[in-house]
């Protein structure tokens, strides 16, 4: 299977694996596991609890404290669960981009198989979708081992093309996942802001534990371009000729402007954020991220 | 504004390569697939006009600095008056014309070299903006000047003086440099040095550039201690000096530096030995050196019937020697026999292959062969058989010809005798002379003292004390030594010892140099003995030249002004000895004959260049007379004919005064009144005067001028050696190939400096600039 060999690279996954990923939120499941679930049921864990309103099932009003106080509290218990994570990979033109060992489109698909290896190692269950103007390709969530192998198989056969709409895909992914999990969107971002903020948030919205890897190649960031260069858009018909060291300066001002702009948007909706470049090692990227993550979930 | 270098000003056209540059990668353009065109459109649509006008200052910034580079490396130089002031610069060329400068390499002289300095000069000058004056003094021109010359004598000597460099100058420097050529002389930079000098003291308001043009051979400046007191005043004068060596490489040279008949006697039909040395100056052995001598008999009667410069005489080529090998350093000597018939000043040349110096290579000597030596033989004895053994020595055989005429008179000769009577004896022998008047003894002394030749035998009528009373005079007399007695010389105790020790003395080195002299077995019986305990004072021009076996001087030899005098202690008949018996004293005889006669047959070997001066009594001379001196070319005779009162050559001394018989003095190649150096005299070869007697007879005078031969010495001094010599006067050397650019360098204000500055400055701007246009990317970029 050449496309799990072109993806998952067995180093890099076993130095992820050391590590555990523990979601923030406690997401729907049918499968008990190490996650907390955020649906309150049968469980041997009690969590709180709660007056009785009409419509509540009676089998959970506890008789102990009516029988006190003369009141009806039902018990609330935590249900573990499976999480439920949905790969949103960023197949679009201008991934195809780069000039070191990745670019970043392949960068992207080997990150997203790392999670979906790690997710389905740890029992939870994880979908992914491919995605440029329009859906390209779905691969629904699942818990099965051998899933990962969907995954790959969906991310390989797809060449980047076509622009970005990061809007209408975040809207059309909150509106078909229902339940609540983890949505994890591996793009460069190279769309337009105010849509992707927009999508972010509804995925927030829907409650969503939203994870953003912000890939972007070394030369993107860096633009050590030297020479007369003739530049041309992935995703448009634009072009400049230029020298490149000339516009450097503005070029990364707006590139900074940019980045801080998609930063600021992420944390105005809770959304995690973790810029990547195509350098940098995966187990690093994805270690830092979640470390970030596992940070922020025991503050609650 | 101009360059040193000016071939590099092509270097300005890479000025162009930054926007050659700029449009070839305008054409060869990068190609990227580019996904974050949106920054880079916002970007460039922000600082777009900034970029434009930025990098348009870059690429003009480039473009400068590399002018700016290509002006340092040119050397760009202004002559404006801004800078420079508007002083007159005043160049003064010194050129040395002697002979060493005629050294050829690859088809040019040293000479040629440095008139192509001199053009140089003056075309740079001529690109000045402030007025240009010129100089011209060569060496041969100030030769004679004294330290104290006047500013007038030393412009008059000047080819140029203080001529200003025009737009027509150039054809006025070629023409003169047509006339100028390299001399046959040797002469030094002191006498043109002192005239700059002269002519330095005048001018305060000039800006002086002395160039002294030469080829500074180690004769002339190997010790260059008043030269350097020279350039030192130079130098206080506020003068710039350039020494500037026009030599381009060391030359072998072969020079003939003598050519001289050897001092044995001269008469016509005697043939003569003639010595010529050829000494080789150059660094390497020379091998096989090819010397042609040949020799010009003029028949005595020739100048009676040849007018003066047809007068060419008969050329026989004597010999064409070969020397094998000569060494660097050294001299080889050769000895040919030349004969000439009839009497007469004939002459001798010598001349060698081609080399690099040509004037040396020709040698001429002047031979004056007269019909015979008359000698003057005065026997004291009454049968005159003195006077008998010395006439049969001078003509040993009937027909062998020693060109000896004696003439044997009594004592009461001397009586009568005037000098210039004796003067025409080339010796006078005085042979057992009891003793003479006071007049003969004072016109004894007067003769020797004028370069004469006296010998004086012993024998029984000597009267000791008048000798040691009126002729030695306790050593202030012509005497050689103080006599006592005659004594008898006892009989030897080894048979075999010979009665006479010699010494190595012209008279009897030929006996010397035998392994078995005859003269060993002449046998002393009587002698005159000298005063016991007298030894030669060092200082008395006294020698013993042989003595006896007992150690008494036997043959003694004063040196009285230009003359000699011998003392032979014994009698020359045999009388006391046998040695006129004895084979020997012919030879003797002849050596001594040839010995005291040497003064009066020394050849007059002039130096070219040297004025010639005749001196006639008035009352017998024409003053019209005619001088021949050596021709160019096809004219190999060229006359110059002197009247009185005509021509600053020729002067009549007195004729002013109330003299009867003024003489006359005529002159060729003398400096005028006035101070102007004549070249009558400057190329060597056989110059002749022809004077004409009343009865219009010719009394003709040869002399041969050769060059000076340490000129031909092309050792050179290395330039280190001679800045350190002159240390610490600053001068600048200079090689004349290099000259050209070099000179640039030193006139006008070199700008070289402020170029660099300046492209320090614009290489700071620009880089300054270019990082402003992010062309120094730091490190990393977004976060």
């Amino acid at each position: 299977m050449p496309g799990s060999k072109r993806f998952l690279h067995p180093e890099a996954i076993k130095r992820i694996a050391r590590l555990e990923i523990r979601a923030r939120h406690v997401v729907e499941g049918f499968l008990s596991g190490m996650h907390k679930s955020p649906y309150f049921g049968q469980s041997v864990e009690f969590l709180q609890h709660r007056e009785y309103v009409a419509g509540d099932d009676l089998r959970h009003v506890d008789w102990n404290v009516w029988a006190k106080q003369d009141r009806f509290y039902v018990k609330q218990f935590e249900e573990e669960t499976n999480l439920r994570c949905t790969l949103l990979i960023d197949v679009s033109k201008s991934m195809a981009y780069g000039n070191g060992p990745f670019d970043k489109y392949e960068y992207a698909c080997t990150l997203a198989c790392s999670l979906a290896y790690l997710i389905l190692k740890q029992q939870d269950g994880v979908g992914c979708i491919a995605f440029d103007e329009k859906i390209r390709t779905s691969v629904p969530t699942r818990t099965k081992h051998n899933h990962i192998f969907s995954i790959v198989d969906a991310l390989a056969v797809h060449e980047p093309k076509d622009k970005t709409d990061m809007l209408s895909i975040l809207r059309g992914v909150a509106e078909s996942v229902s339940r609540r999990g983890m949505v994890i969107v591996v793009s460069d971002l190279l769309a337009d802001r105010p849509g992707l903020i927009k999508g972010l948030r509804m995925l927030k919205q829907r409650g969503h534990d939203v994870l953003v890897f912000h890939v972007l190649d070394d030369e993107e960031l860096d633009f050590p371009f030297n020479g007369p260069t003739r530049f041309e858009g992935l995703e448009s018909v634009d072009f400049l000729n230029c020298n490149p060291r000339a516009l450097r300066e503005g070029y990364l001002a707006a590139l900074q402007e940019y980045l801080d702009e998609v930063r600021h948007g992420c944390a105005k909706n809770a959304v995690d954020y973790k810029l990547v470049r195509t350098s940098d090692p995966l187990d690093a990227a994805l270690a830092s991220f979640l470390s970030v993550r596992l940070a922020m979930m025991n503050r609650y | 504004m101009q360059f040193v270098y000016q071939a590099l000003t092509w270097g300005f056209l890479l000025a162009l390569v930054p926007l050659l540059i700029h449009l070839i990668n305008m054409m060869r353009h990068k190609r990227v697939q580019w996904a974050a065109m949106e920054f880079l459109l916002a970007s460039y649509k922000k600082h777009k006009q900034w970029i434009w006008l930025k990098q348009l200052l870059l690429l003009l910034a480039r473009m400068a600095a590399i002018a700016l580079l290509v002006a340092m490396v040119a050397q760009l130089k202004s002559r404006d008056q801004w800078i420079m002031g508007s002083r007159t610069t005043h160049h003064y060329v010194l050129l040395d014309d002697s002979f060493s400068m005629t050294d050829r390499a690859a088809g040019a002289s040293a000479f040629d070299t440095a008139q192509q300095v001199i053009a140089n000069i003056v075309n740079r000058a001529k690109q000045e903006d402030s007025q240009q004056k010129l100089t011209l003094l060569r060496f041969s021109q100030a030769r004679g000047a004294s330290s104290t010359a006047t500013p007038e004598l030393a412009a008059e000597r000047a080819d140029f003086n203080a001529d200003s460099i025009d737009g027509a100058f150039d054809l006025t420097l070629e023409k003169k440099q047509q006339t100028l050529s390299a001399t046959a002389l040797s002469v030094g930079p002191l006498e043109a040095l002192g005239l700059v000098k002269q002519l330095l003291s005048q001018t305060s308001d000039e800006t002086s550039i002395v160039y002294v043009l030469s080829d500074f051979r180690a004769k002339d400046w190997a010790n260059p201690a008043e030269t350097k007191s020279l350039l030192e005043e130079i130098k206080r004068s506020k003068a710039d000096v350039h020494l500037v060596s026009c030599v381009r490489s060391k030359e072998p040279n072969l020079g003939i530096v003598d050519l001289a008949a050897t001092e044995d006697t001269r008469a016509a039909g005697v043939p003569l030995f003639v010595n010529v040395k050829v000494r080789n100056f150059g660094q390497q052995a020379a091998t096989k050196v090819q010397l042609k001598i040949q020799q010009t008999f003029f028949a005595p009667g020739d100048p009676k019937t040849t007018a003066a410069e047809q007068l060419l005489g008969i050329v026989d080529e004597v010999a064409t020697l070969v020397i094998d090998k000569i060494d660097p350093g050294e001299t080889a000597t050769r000895r040919v026999q030349v004969y000439f018939p009839q009497h007469g000043q004939h002459v001798v040349e010598a001349t060698l292959a081609e080399d690099p110096v040509e004037t040396d290579n020709r040698r001429w000597c002047v031979i004056n062969f007269p019909e015979g030596e008359r000698a003057l033989v005065i026997d004291g004895s009454d049968e005159q058989q003195h006077a008998y053994y010395l006439d049969i020595a001078f003509r040993p055989l009937e027909r062998s010809n020693t060109g000896i005429r004696p003439q044997v008179e009594q004592v009461s000769f001397l009586r009568d005798a005037t000098l210039e009577s004796l003067k025409n004896y080339s010796a006078i022998y005085l042979l057992d002379v009891r003793s003479l008047e006071e007049r003969p003894i004072a016109l004894l002394e007067d003769y020797v003292q004028a370069g004469g030749g006296v010998a004086i035998f012993g024998g029984p009528n000597v009267n000791v004390g008048f000798y040691n009373r009126r002729l030695y005079n306790d050593g202030k007399g012509w005497f050689p030594a103080p006599l006592a007695a005659e004594l008898e010389l006892p009989p030897a105790v080894d048979p075999s010892q010979p009665d006479i020790e010699l010494t190595g003395h012209p008279i009897f080195s030929f006996f010397v140099n035998q392994t078995s002299p005859l003269i060993r077995g002449v046998k002393i019986d009587k002698y005159l003995h000298v005063d016991s305990g007298w030894k030669p004072a060092p200082d008395s021009g006294v020698s013993i030249l042989a003595t006896l076996r007992n150690g008494s001087p036997l043959v003694l030899e004063k040196k009285v002004g230009q003359g000699t005098v011998l003392a032979v202690l014994t009698t020359l008949a045999p009388t006391w000895n046998d040695w006129a018996k004895n084979p020997s004293i012919v030879v003797t005889a002849l050596k001594m004959q040839s010995y005291l006669a040497a003064h009066q047959r020394r050849d007059d070997p002039r130096l070219v260049g040297t004025p010639l001066e005749v001196n006639l009594p008035s009352e017998q001379f024409q003053s019209n007379l005619e001088f021949i001196r050596p021709g160019d070319g096809d004219v190999k005779r060229v006359k110059i004919e002197r009247q009185a009162g005509e021509g600053s050559g020729f002067r009549v001394q007195g004729s002013e005064k109330s003299d009867l018989n003024p003489p006359l003095t005529a002159s060729l190649g003398a400096a005028s009144a006035t101070g102007t150096i004549s070249d009558e005299t400057d190329r060597p070869g056989v110059y002749e005067a022809w004077p004409k007697t009343l009865k219009g007879d010719i009394d003709l005078r040869r002399w041969a001028l050769n060059v000076d031969p340490a000129e031909g010495d092309l050792t050179t001094v290395p330039s280190q050696d001679l800045l350190s010599k002159l240390d610490p006067v600053k001068v600048t050397f200079h090689q004349a190939d290099q000259y050209q650019q070099e000179e640039a360098v030193a006139s006008g204000y070199n700008l070289s400096q402020l170029v660099m500055i300046a492209l320090v400055c614009l290489l700071l701007g620009e880089q300054a600039l270019a990082y402003s246009a992010s062309y120094h990317p730091q490190a990393g970029g977004a976060r």
